[in-house]
C-alpha cells in the first residue's frame, strides 16, 4: 500500500498554526489520526493539533517516516526491556529533557505506541541504577523533604513501613 | 480577531515560512512552558516510565521527592500496587506467586529481594535465614524462637 500513486496527503496544523503535509500512511502511525481519517474520509481540511507545537510535530513526523514500514505491534507483545533501542532511535532521542517530555506527551496524545514506548524507555534508562541524589541531579528535582521528613522516609524505607 | 471564514481551507499557507526559527521564537518566547519530570508530567506517564524500572529503582524513586513518594509508597492505592506488581513480574520472574493477602507489593518485594539479612538482627548467613509466611517474617532461627511460642 505504501507509495501507492494515488495516496493522498494529509494536512496537520500545529498549535501555533504551522501546516505540515504528510502522506496518509505516515499520519496513520498515529492511532488518533487513523481513526479521525477513517471517520472523516477524504478531505482537504487540515487537522488541527492544538496540543503539539511545530518543532515537536516535525520530530514526530520524522519518527513516523522512518518507521512507516514497521509492522503494527501485536497487543500482547508488551516487553519491558530497555536495552533493545536501535541506533536510529537512540540518536532520535538525543534531545534536551524538555523536548523529550514534549515528545512523550505528543506521542501519548497522538496515540503512537512505539514512540511512547521509546521515549519512556529513554527516561527510564536515565533513572536506572541511580541513587535518589543522582536522580535529583539528573532531572533537576528539588528535594522537598524537610530534614525531619527525610529522616522519617529513610527509616520507613529501611523497614518498608508507613502508609 | 477572527480569521476570515474561508481562511482555514483555502489560504495556501506554506509551512516553510511559518516554521522558520524566527517565527517560532516570536510565537513561543523561550521556555514558556518548560516541562519538568517531577512536577508537570502527568501520573499516567510516570506510571508508564515506572513500568520499565526494577523494584530497586522504584525504591530509590520513593526517596527523591514528595510527589514520587505519594505516587509510589501508598500501600493500598490500586495504581501504586499495579506499578510494583508490573515491576516485580517483569524483573523478578521467579516471584510469580501473588502477593500474600494483606501484604503490600512493596513489602513483598522488600522481604523477598531487597532484605538480605534477618529482620531483627544482623545475621546475614543465608543458611540460617528463612521466610516464615505465617508471621510475615524473614529472619534467623534464633530470632524466630525468641518471637514465637510453640
Amino acid at each position: 500500500m505504501t507509495g501507492a500513486p494515488e495516496q493522498r496527503n494529509v494536512k496537520l496544523t500545529s498549535s501555533e498554526g504551522t501546516e505540515f503535509k504528510v502522506e496518509r500512511d505516515v499520519a496513520e502511525k498515529s492511532v488518533l489520526l487513523k481513526n479521525m481519517l477513517e471517520d472523516v474520509g477524504e478531505s482537504d481540511m487540515a487537522i488541527p493539533l492544538p496540543n503539539v507545537t511545530g518543532p515537536i510535530l516535525q520530530k514526530v513526523i520524522e519518527y513516523c517516516i522512518h518507521h512507516r514500514d514497521d509492522p503494527v505491534p501485536a497487543h500482547d507483545d508488551d516487553t519491558k526491556k530497555t536495552d533493545d533501542i536501535d541506533d536510529w532511535d537512540a540518536e532520535f532521542c538525543k534531545v534536551d529533557q524538555g523536548t523529550l517530555y514534549e515528545l512523550i506527551l505528543a506521542s501519548n496524545y497522538l496515540d503512537i505506541k512505539p514512540l511512547l514506548d521509546l521515549t519512556c524507555k529513554t527516561v527510564a534508562n536515565m533513572i536506572k541504577g541511580k541513587s535518589p541524589e543522582e536522580i535529583r541531579k539528573t532531572f533537576n528535582i528539588a528535594n522537598d523533604f524537610t530534614p525531619e521528613e527525610e529522616e522519617q522516609v529513610r527509616r520507613e524505607n529501611e523497614w518498608c513501613e508507613g502508609r | 480577531a477572527r480569521p476570515p471564514p474561508n481562511s482555514a481551507s483555502t489560504t495556501p499557507r506554506t509551512s516553510r515560512r511559518f516554521s522558520s526559527s524566527s517565527a517560532s521564537s516570536f510565537l513561543f518566547p523561550q521556555k514558556k512552558h518548560q516541562i519538568i519530570l517531577a512536577t508537570t508530567l502527568p501520573n499516567e506517564i510516570l506510571i508508564e516510565i515506572c513500568s520499565y524500572l526494577h523494584p530497586s529503582d522504584l525504591y530509590n524513586l520513593t526517596l527523591v521527592c514528595k510527589r514520587f513518594r505519594n505516587l509510589l509508597w501508598n500501600k493500598t492505592n490500586e495504581s501504586t500496587q499495579l506499578i510494583w506488581r508490573t515491576s516485580r513480574l517483569n524483573f523478578i520472574p521467579h516471584l510469580v506467586l501473588p502477593c500474600p493477602d494483606g501484604m503490600s507489593e512493596q513489602k513483598y518485594v522488600w522481604l523477598m529481594l531487597l532484605l538480605n539479612k534477618c529482620m531483627f538482627c544482623e545475621e546475614r548467613d543465608k543458611r540460617k535465614l528463612s521466610m516464615y509466611w505465617e508471621f510475615k517474617m524473614y529472619c534467623c532461627q534464633r530470632c524466630l524462637a525468641q518471637r514465637t511460642v510453640r
